[in-house]
């Protein structure tokens, strides 16, 4: 029996259609991370000063910056006159490389643990969540308070890591459709302070940290051009 | 007219009737897709080119796995040409056996989803489902089962999760730290590893240490090493007795690559107090250790080699024994039936003196360094067969 084959050499139209297809998702693909690069270009500008917190520029270490590809980023230390400090950084995010979450990357060097984490609005009913945690020294000596969250321009915030690749699916399509298709434009915030010795409970910093963090969000939301919370 | 003729005649074949050109003429028309797929593969490519392009990682094997998936498929080429003269593209055969495009469409889906949450191990899973795609939808399912061994090699271009190839990565350098401690101290050098996670050795006296992070720089030679070996045995078909083969050429590779790796650490240790430049030279340049895994690598080869031509002899041998006519059944057998006067063929009638002067010689035997273990090693392992056949045939006979 003489097989009824096809010829060898497909038809041109089925394949040129192919050939269209593979170079669309391609340019798609320079498409996606043009716009990831355009989501990491809104770095907003936060207070120099707040009530009666000094800021003093702190610069995150080159090193790790550049473990996070280099994102554009401010840094301050607020000092208040008796000598409380308060950490924070605003760091613009447009690809996964720069969505480095406080969870490993305090918690996976080892030598800090995670004793503590809820998420709240932070600045009352209707304002944005954010994520509250304790990170403890493995020899007890040293606490830390965070607050982190990842503020969009539109006013909007999130709290879920991106850091995993399969574990946070989820959370990165979120963020790849907003930066692709809708244009959103985001940023990380990290505001902490070391939970002194007679400070047992963490009461009064905490306290600092809220007071920091719900201005420099207004200021976001200021920056944005959104009108602040009431 | 004359003179033009002989030009005609004399002149190299022309470009039309080149048979090279008349290849790539024909088969020109891929490049419709083979174009823009090189070009998709260009993001996942820029993800993983740190990664790719250090030797201590893990997956730096992983950019010459689509090569030799290629290789690996151009050595199938006679019997995809079998299949499709067999088979070819029936229009009586079903829908699935004839190919259609749902698997091209699932990886254009897949890599356009990649590209939104930037994960460069679905990227990869997208590009090789179009590229099986592809296949399947102009050759249908038998030449893509034909092709199946490349498929399943092709896998390993997936790069797995980072935690998992980080973990790999930290457990090869604790291992290699704490196997170097230990030779150490049977040195009676005073070395040891940090208490809490074996990843730094230090050494007492001489205040140097070696950081987990060069001491598992042999990792990604070595996972290149494997590949390439691999990637030849499944070349070569299978079978027992070639799985066997290529499983203790593996493990010959295995050993040889952690022990050089192990000895560059030992050394890089030893030299920390007196010769800091190179002990630093050795202990964090990973391109070195190319060299040691090229090395390495070349020994396997070698080996696999004098196995495979020990095997081969050996087996002619016993084919040569059993085609041998025994005596007894010449003496006792009747003398086979004449053939009809039809169908007799002449007997050759040359003789010695016939015979070319410069007869063509066997090539001279090559003295292989392995090759009494090879050989021993092939008998061991033809034995370990013929046990396994037995034991097949007696199941057979109860049943």
């Amino acid at each position: 029996m003489v097989p009824d084959t096809a010829p060898i050499f497909p038809g041109r139209r089925p394949l040129a259609a192919m050939g269209v297809a593979i170079l669309l998702v391609a340019l798609f693909g320079g498409f996606a991370s043009a716009r990831f690069r355009h989501a990491g270009e809104w770095v907003p500008a936060i207070p120099n000063t707040i009530g009666h917190w000094e800021s003093i520029d702190s610069p995150i270490a080159a090193e790790i910056l550049e473990g996070l590809g280099n994102p554009p980023t401010i840094s301050k230390m607020y000092v208040n006159p008796l000598g409380e400090r308060v950490y924070a950084s605003v760091m613009a995010v447009g690809p996964f490389e720069n969505y480095h979450d406080p969870m490993v990357c305090i918690a996976g060097g080892g030598n800090f643990s995670m004793t503590a984490r809820e998420i709240f609005p932070l600045d009352g009913p209707g304002s944005g969540k954010i994520r509250a945690m304790i990170f403890r020294r493995r020899d007890g000596a040293v606490r830390m308070l965070m607050y982190y969250w990842q503020q969009s321009r539109d006013g909007s915030t999130d709290t879920s890591a991106r850091m995993g690749n399969y574990r946070d699916m989820l959370a990165r399509f979120d963020t790849g459709l907003g930066a692709v298709v809708i244009g959103r434009q985001t940023c990380l915030m990290r505001i902490h302070a070391f939970i002194r010795p007679d400070d047992p409970d963490g009461v009064q910093a905490q306290r600092n940290v809220e007071e920091i963090s719900r201005t420099i969000y207004q200021a976001l939301r200021r920056d944005a051009g959104l009108e602040p919370l009431k | 007219m004359s003179t033009n003729a002989a030009t005609i005649e004399n002149s190299p074949p022309t470009t039309a009737t080149d048979p090279r050109l008349m290849f790539f003429r024909r088969h020109a028309i891929w490049l419709v897709v083979l174009a823009p797929y090189l070009l998709a593969w260009w993001l996942p490519f820029v993800w993983s080119w740190n990664r790719w392009t250090n030797p201590a990682y893990v997956l730096f094997f992983q950019p010459f796995v689509p090569v030799l998936a290629v290789y690996l498929a151009w050595t199938k080429r006679d019997r995809v040409t079998q299949v499709w003269k067999r088979y070819g593209k029936r229009s009586s055969q079903g829908f699935l056996m004839r190919g259609n495009a749902l698997p091209f469409a699932l990886g254009i889906g897949v890599l356009a989803f990649a590209h939104l949450v930037q994960i460069k191990g679905l990227a990869v899973i997208g590009l090789l489902l179009i590229a099986w795609g592809v296949v399947y939808r102009f050759f249908g399912a038998r030449i893509l089962k034909a092709l199946g061994l490349s498929m399943a090699f092709s896998l390993l271009a997936v790069p797995p999760p980072d935690s998992i190839a980080e973990m790999v990565m930290r457990l090869c350098g604790r291992v290699t730290l704490s196997a170097a401690a230990a030779l150490f101290r049977w040195l009676h050098v005073s070395a040891y590893t940090s208490p809490d996670k074996a990843d730094t050795l230090i050494f007492s006296e001489r205040g140097y240490t070696v950081d987990y992070l060069s001491a598992q720089a042999g990792l990604g030679v070595l996972s290149l090493n494997l590949l390439l070996l691999f990637c030849r045995g499944m070349a070569g078909g299978f079978s027992l007795l070639r799985l066997t083969e290529l499983l203790s050429v593996l493990l010959l590779s295995v050993l040889l690559t952690a022990g050089l790796n192990l000895i560059r650490v030992m050394v890089a240790g030893m030299m920390g107090g007196n010769a800091t430049e190179l002990s630093r030279l050795l202990a964090h340049n990973g391109w070195i250790l190319l060299l040691m895994g090229g090395l390495s690598l070349a020994l396997s080869l070698a080996i696999e080699a004098g196995v495979t031509r020990a095997g081969r002899q050996v087996a002619l041998r016993r084919a040569m024994k059993k085609a041998r006519p025994r005596r007894a059944s010449v003496s006792t057998a009747e003398p086979a039936p004449e053939p009809p006067a039809s169908t007799v063929v002449a007997p050759p009638t040359a003789t010695v003196a016939d015979r070319p002067k410069h007869a063509p010689r066997r090539p001279p035997v090559r003295v292989n360094p392995f090759g009494v273990l090879a050989a021993g090693w092939k008998r061991s392992e033809m034995a370990i067969e013929k046990g396994f056949r037995m034991l097949s045939r007696r199941k057979r006979r109860r049943r």
